[in-house]
């Protein structure tokens, strides 16, 4: 009599697809650019997230409702997605998705993605050394704050999505505008960066 | 604020007195009488004691800060506020482009590895299931 036998996962399990897995941990070696790869599924199901440990986890294995995910598929293309809280670290993210298609008849294969390590940007902006009460900030394109050159807030989610100099900022102008934060006097120098089909925000605000 | 002001207002004078100087200078070399060049020097003079009034009386201390500020920049007659304007553009370009260039550089190593064929297969993608929960759950029939 023979035994049938089948073995369905949420995701593949450590020792599944180990080539696809070292490529990931090559990745997140060789570069501090980014805290975990994942693999999706054209349906938006996770395959494998690396490191292993984040992939344990996970509170969802479908990632179809991710603006990242929707945004590959439409573009067809690289596309940084906004700033969201991860459903493995309960951490803010923002993910660079790359939709892959099969050459002979180009359907979708699945999406390859990159989890930014936002505490690069914080690194960054805090090692400018601004004067006191100055703050250098990246905003995404829903007004959510990525990074703060101040160390003290650069964990605190914000949300500058009511700040004029967020909304000429979304509209692709640079300049700068006096706005008043939590009852202080703020000089906002704002600038757009448009990259990888989204816009995010460079503000540079200055008591005063 | 009243700073601002009196930066402008020694920007303007400062630019009245090279006004005057080159008139003294021009008036110097096209006068047709002593006569006359004497009475426009009297008048010159008289005119540089209203403009010193005017430097004391906006504030002397000022005017020196300022025209040393301005002498310490690179961009001439530029007040402090624009100098600081200026700085935060000069700034956010920098860094505008560093983090074009750093996101960049991220979607790159992603889009060159999505090539390699280990990433391109997925040999396994048969065998999940989205209903199931549950951390590495694996369900054996």
């Amino acid at each position: 009599m023979q035994i049938k036998s089948t073995v369905v996962y949420m995701e593949i399990a450590n020792n599944c697809d180990i080539e696809k897995r070292k490529i990931a941990d090559d990745i997140l070696k060789l570069s501090d650019n980014f805290e975990a790869i994942t693999f999706l599924l054209p349906n938006g199901d996770m395959y494998m997230e690396e490191p292993y440990h984040r992939q344990l986890d996970l509170s969802k294995n479908n990632f179809a409702f991710r603006d990242y995910y929707k945004g590959a598929l439409e573009t067809k293309a690289a596309l940084l997605g906004e700033v969201i809280i991860s459903v493995a670290t309960g951490e803010r993210v923002a993910v660079i998705s790359v939709p892959i298609y099969l050459e002979k008849d180009q359907s979708l294969v699945g999406i390859w993605n990159g989890v930014l390590n936002l505490g690069i940007f914080n690194k960054m902006l805090q090692s400018l050394n601004l004067s006191d009460g100055t703050r250098m900030i990246y905003v995404d394109g829903n007004g959510q704050k990525i990074a703060d050159s101040n160390t003290l807030l650069s964990d605190k989610a914000e949300s500058f999505v009511n700040l004029n100099s967020f909304k000429y900022g979304i509209s692709g102008k640079n300049g700068n505008s006096t706005e008043v934060i939590n009852g202080t006097k703020f000089l906002i120098t704002y600038s757009p960066v448009e990259i990888l089909s989204n816009t995010w925000i460079v503000m540079l605000m200055q008591p005063g | 604020m009243l700073q601002f002001f009196i930066d402008e207002i020694n920007y303007l004078v400062a630019n009245l007195t090279l006004i005057f100087l080159s008139l003294d200078y021009k008036l110097k070399l096209y006068s047709c009488s002593l006569a006359a060049c004497r009475r426009w020097k009297k008048n010159t003079i008289s005119l540089f004691s209203v403009v010193a009034i005017m430097i004391l009386g906006f504030g002397g201390s000022s005017f020196s800060s300022s025209m040393v500020v301005n002498a310490q920049d690179a961009d001439k007659n530029v007040n402090p506020s624009m100098n600081k304007i200026m700085t935060s553009d000069t700034l956010l370009k920098i860094l505008s482009i560093n983090l074009v260039n750093y996101l960049n550089d991220s979607a790159s190593i992603l889009k060159i590895t999505s090539m390699i064929p280990e990433v391109r297969n997925s040999e396994h993608a048969d065998k999940i299931n989205s209903s199931l929960h549950g951390n590495s759950q694996q369900l054996r029939y």
